[in-house]
């Protein structure tokens, strides 16, 4: 789990003596599981994008890739207390801003570009057309969900106690305290204030600038909280709502700009929410934690916006698309990133469940059969 | 004293990314539920099951090399 830090990943290594139960560690395994979700997280945000013409096959090599591989890098370079990022940039993420969002949404964007459009989704002059969702109750639902567990999430990225001489002597004082990811002491009271104030802010402003449109209103408050992320362990609630706010109406206007003028077909709009917000929540807390103190070491880099921003398009554009848009080049070549044009027309399900289908047939030729002798008798 | 105390911290914060991560399995059950609100009828099998075996398959490869 080290990323490419063997030393740091070694007590996590499949031969490990933490492997079964050992009584003198108990924090392995739930620490892994933490690291672990954000995994799943990370991969589930990219096959959003790709709905509906993607072969799973092809999915599952990218959400492996994602999610064991290229986060890994990231958390070892910017999500750490002993990140290069954070000790020569300055980089500073507290809740993931870069680290998951704008990762998996530069992921996808890479998968996308090479995937292409949902057959239907651009009219042939190039406007694109809404495909609506089947069921907004699912949509809405689901959406709580994701808050719900963000939430969860929050709490995971801090280390909930630990002694002042564990970090190195840096923090001066006897109280032991909870820290973020970088070791900095914060509280779970002040992030609680700030995601929901950052969440209330995402929400109201993209009830306003989608003219109240559902599904841009669930996902702005989405996206509300992931713009704020990555200082949220350092606003004050009033900006958090702020900066939220402020997130979504790029977010929106940056996700309806890009689909026009590159016909990109982003399903579920992840790119937007995940990885425009994570870019542009990077950014802005460059410039209002300017000097601010990216972790509790002396001699690192303050948080400044040009680390930031380079740290954004490392995220973004190194970990997150680059890779991506590679891979899904080699499998177009090889011809096993889509899904054939007849199955889609047809629908995935008939082809790679039509078990479901044809007992569903069977039944209702029985009932049909059934009623047939009964009318008869 | 110490030692009692050092094992409340490690069974504190044992327990709390216990409960964190079960909180956070949520997320996937609103992306299984989002995907498929989301997807046309003819689409739901395949966009449920693309997302569920997604977990085991980032869990074993997080497992042997992440």
């Amino acid at each position: 789990m080290g990323g490419i830090g063997w030393e740091a990943g070694a007590p996590y290594a499949p031969n490990s003596e933490n492997m079964g139960t050992h009584l003198g560690d108990r924090i392995t395994g739930v620490f892994w599981a933490a690291f672990l979700l954000f995994s799943w997280t990370a991969a589930s945000i990219v096959s959003g994008s790709v709905i509906e013409r993607i072969r799973s096959s092809a999915l599952w090599v990218h959400a492996v890739m994602i999610g064991s591989v290229w986060w890994i890098i990231d958390a070892a370079w910017g999500w750490h207390w002993d990140g290069w990022m954070v000790k020569v940039l300055g980089y500073h993420d507290a809740y993931a801003s870069g680290v998951i969002h704008a990762i998996a949404g530069g992921y996808a964007l890479g998968v996308i570009m090479v995937l292409g459009p949902r057959i239907g989704k651009f009219a042939a002059d190039g406007t694109p057309r809404d495909i609506p969702p089947h069921n907004p109750w699912m949509l809405t639902i689901g959406l709580f969900l994701i808050y719900t567990g963000f939430w969860g999430f929050y709490a995971a990225c801090n280390v909930p106690i630990i002694a002042p001489e564990v970090i190195d002597g840096q923090i001066v004082g006897t109280t032991w305290t909870a820290t973020n990811i970088y070791l900095a002491p914060t509280t779970l009271s002040a992030i609680t204030f700030n995601f929901l104030m950052s969440l209330s802010g995402g929400l109201m402003a993209a009830y306003v600038v989608s003219k109240g449109d559902a599904f841009w209103t669930f996902s702005g408050g989405l996206a509300g909280v992931i713009t704020a992320s990555a200082g949220n362990d350092l606003y004050h609630p009033i900006q958090a709502m702020l900066v939220g706010a402020v997130g979504v109406v790029i977010v929106y206007k940056l996700h309806y700009w890009v689909e026009r003028k590159f016909k990109l077909d982003d399903a579920v709009g992840a790119v937007a929410v995940h990885g425009y917000s994570g870019v542009i929540g990077l950014i802005i807390a460059g410039f209002l934690l300017w000097g601010a103190p990216s972790s509790p070491y002396e001699g690192y880099a303050t948080v400044n916006p040009v680390g930031q921003t380079i740290g954004a398009a490392i995220m973004f554009g190194l970990l997150g698309f680059l890779p991506a848009y590679v891979l899904a080049r080699i499998q177009a070549a090889v011809g096993v990133l889509r899904i054939p044009e007849e199955v889609e027309l047809q629908g995935l399900d008939y082809a790679e469940h039509h078990a479901y289908e044809d007992a569903v047939n069977i039944i209702t030729e029985a009932d049909k059969a059934y009623l047939a002798t009964r009318a008869k008798a | 004293m110490d030692g009692n105390l050092n094992a409340l911290t490690t069974v504190f914060t044992e327990f709390y990314y216990w409960v964190t991560v079960v909180f956070m399995f949520l997320i996937h059950v609103g992306f299984c539920m989002y995907e498929v609100g989301a997807s046309r009828r003819r689409n739901h099998m395949h966009t449920l099951m693309k997302n569920v075996m997604i977990i085991p398959l980032v869990t074993v490869t997080f497992f042997f090399f992440g």
